[in-house]
């Protein structure tokens, strides 16, 4: 017999998965040698040392069930709530709004939606219907708007607007990234973001938000940005220029860029120009489906510029890991197995 | 709403009532892993709070996520299983992976070279291969027969034999 063998079977006598036939050639062989018996000894002394606290306090368990009980009934509840407020009554959303993901932009269309029951007291006659369409991650739409607009809406992303313009203005709502292509009716188009106010006559351009950060690159034409906190704050962006507006600050002066070169995800592309690396995650995340998490805050600040096109996702993450030399490594999801999940760390980072 | 499962209720049912949102059956069955679990999440990270944080981590996301569950198959081995890889996932995240080994044994141990031991054995089972040491921990630990060790772990009996073996091997090379 090999001595990985009777290793097996002294392993498998400790744990108690013997088999009498095992048993049997394991004490033929014990009773055959000292040094079995020694080598059993040991792996015995190796087992029972393996484990010292087995004393160790364990949490108490009704304390415990009532705090996970707690924290699930908070849960619970929102949902309920979620699902049995009034707008939801009346007004006809989409259904691929509900799911939650688009909680921020669920919140986001609530003031939309009141405004929409006031067009209804006013105008009674006419009756909106305000409606969302959203994408998945890895997925693209072109919505035509009532007015004949058109919009690229990015992965991630929903719009959110009315069957019918009526009013003075044409009014939609943006979350995540899409490109304009309005037509020109008179009427001002405005697009509001979590914090900024797009406004435009007739154009195309590029709107991105996330996070209360907006960016507005114009393609054609003329743009007036506005933050919405600090309404006297706006600034006018013409062909090729961007403006980006965080959180509570005013839109950045116009910045000359070249359009066409940026929004290349409007051609499959990936382009990251002195973009952090939080956002890249997110971008990739939506591109390619995945999950991507950073080991620490600090690695969000990091800024890479560069492009890319038709690579698979860990090609493009060996580029950017080589770029700002740190690295990443694949770890496992929890909740879906199927969506490949990556940790991007620093070198140093045992 | 009074629910008809009790303490004796398979798995199976109590997963087929979770799905319904049946709540009673998520406590029998929270009752019926919390201890196994944490046990298990505390050999594998030496912290009662992180084990703690991370089984009700692991509770939370299957009652959120009770519509995907699939009655057909073990629960036990899902809990195991998810428990895992949020005990990896939480090993890759935090940047030190250095438990305090010897605060572990500290005044537990009368004589200083069996101390010794103790203190290697432990170091070679913190170095021990995520696969080799979950195998390991569900033996040692848990009280898991090798049948069941296969499944929790979805490999072979026979892979179970293997793993056990080398960890006999490299823990006890820890002693020379």
């Amino acid at each position: 017999m090999s001595k990985t063998e009777f290793i097996k079977f002294c392993v498998k006598s400790i744990t108690g998965n013997i088999e009498e036939a095992e048993k049997r050639e394991l004490d033929k062989l014990l009773s055959q040698s000292v040094e079995n018996r020694i080598e059993f000894e040991k792996i015995q002394s190796v087992w029972e040392k393996s484990v010292t606290n087995e004393n160790q306090e364990l949490p108490d368990i009704d304390v415990e069930w009532e705090s996970l009980n707690e924290k699930i009934r908070d849960v619970d509840k929102e949902y309920e709530k979620e699902k049995g407020s009034i707008f939801n009554k009346i007004l006809v959303f989409t259904k691929s709004l509900f799911t939650p993901i688009w909680k921020p932009a669920l919140a986001g269309l609530f003031i939309v939606a009141i405004s929409v029951t006031v067009l209804l007291l006013s105008n009674k006659e006419e009756i909106v219907t305000f409606k969302t369409i959203s994408t998945l991650n890895n997925e693209r739409q072109t919505v035509q708007l009532p007015d004949g607009s058109t919009v690229k809406l990015n992965s991630g992303s929903s719009i959110g607007f009315p069957d019918k313009f009526i009013g003075e203005k044409r009014e939609v709502k943006l979350e995540g990234e899409a490109f304009f292509s309005v037509t020109k009716n008179g009427k001002p188009f405005v697009i509001t973001t979590e914090n900024t106010r797009v406004t435009v006559l007739g154009t195309e351009f590029n709107v991105w938000t996330r996070d209360e950060k907006t960016k507005v690159i114009v393609k054609q034409g003329r743009v007036n940005v506005e933050q919405i906190k600090t309404k006297n704050e706006n600034v006018i962006l013409s062909k090729d220029q961007e403006s980006i507006i965080r959180k509570n600050f005013k839109p950045s002066p116009p910045q000359n860029v070249n359009a066409d070169y940026l929004l290349g995800w409007l051609d499959n592309k990936l382009v990251f120009n002195r973009t952090p690396l939080n956002e890249i995650a997110g971008e990739l995340e939506r591109f390619y489906n995945v999950k991507i998490e950073l080991a620490n805050d600090d690695l969000g600040n990091l800024t890479l510029t560069g492009s890319f096109e038709n690579q698979k996702v860990e090609s493009v993450l060996n580029m950017i890991c080589l770029a700002l030399n740190i690295e990443f490594t694949k770890t496992v999801e929890i909740i879906n197995h199927e969506q490949k999940s990556y940790l991007i760390k620093s070198k140093n980072n045992l | 709403m009074l629910s008809s499962k009790n303490n004796d209720t398979a798995d199976e049912e109590l997963v087929e009532a979770i799905k319904e949102n049946d709540h009673d059956a998520f406590k029998i069955l929270y009752y019926r892993y919390f201890q196994k679990l944490i046990r298990f999440a505390y050999y594998r990270s030496h912290s009662v709070e992180i084990a703690r944080d991370l089984v009700q981590e692991l509770f939370f996301r299957v009652w959120g996520g009770r519509e995907r569950l699939n009655p057909k198959k073990s629960i036990q081995a899902y809990l195991y299983k998810s428990l895992n890889n949020l005990i990896i996932n939480y090993k890759k995240l935090s940047s030190s992976q250095t438990f305090s080994l010897t605060d572990i044994v500290e005044g537990k141990m009368k004589v200083e070279e069996e101390q010794e031991n103790i203190i290697d054995i432990q170091n070679a089972i913190e170095r021990l291969p995520e696969k080799l040491r979950t195998v390991f921990i569900l033996s040692r630990v848990e009280g898991y027969k090798y049948f069941e060790i296969a499944e929790i772990c979805n490999i072979s009996v026979k892979a179970v034999e293997k793993r056990m073996t080398k960890v006999a091997f490299l823990l006890k090379k820890a002693l020379d």
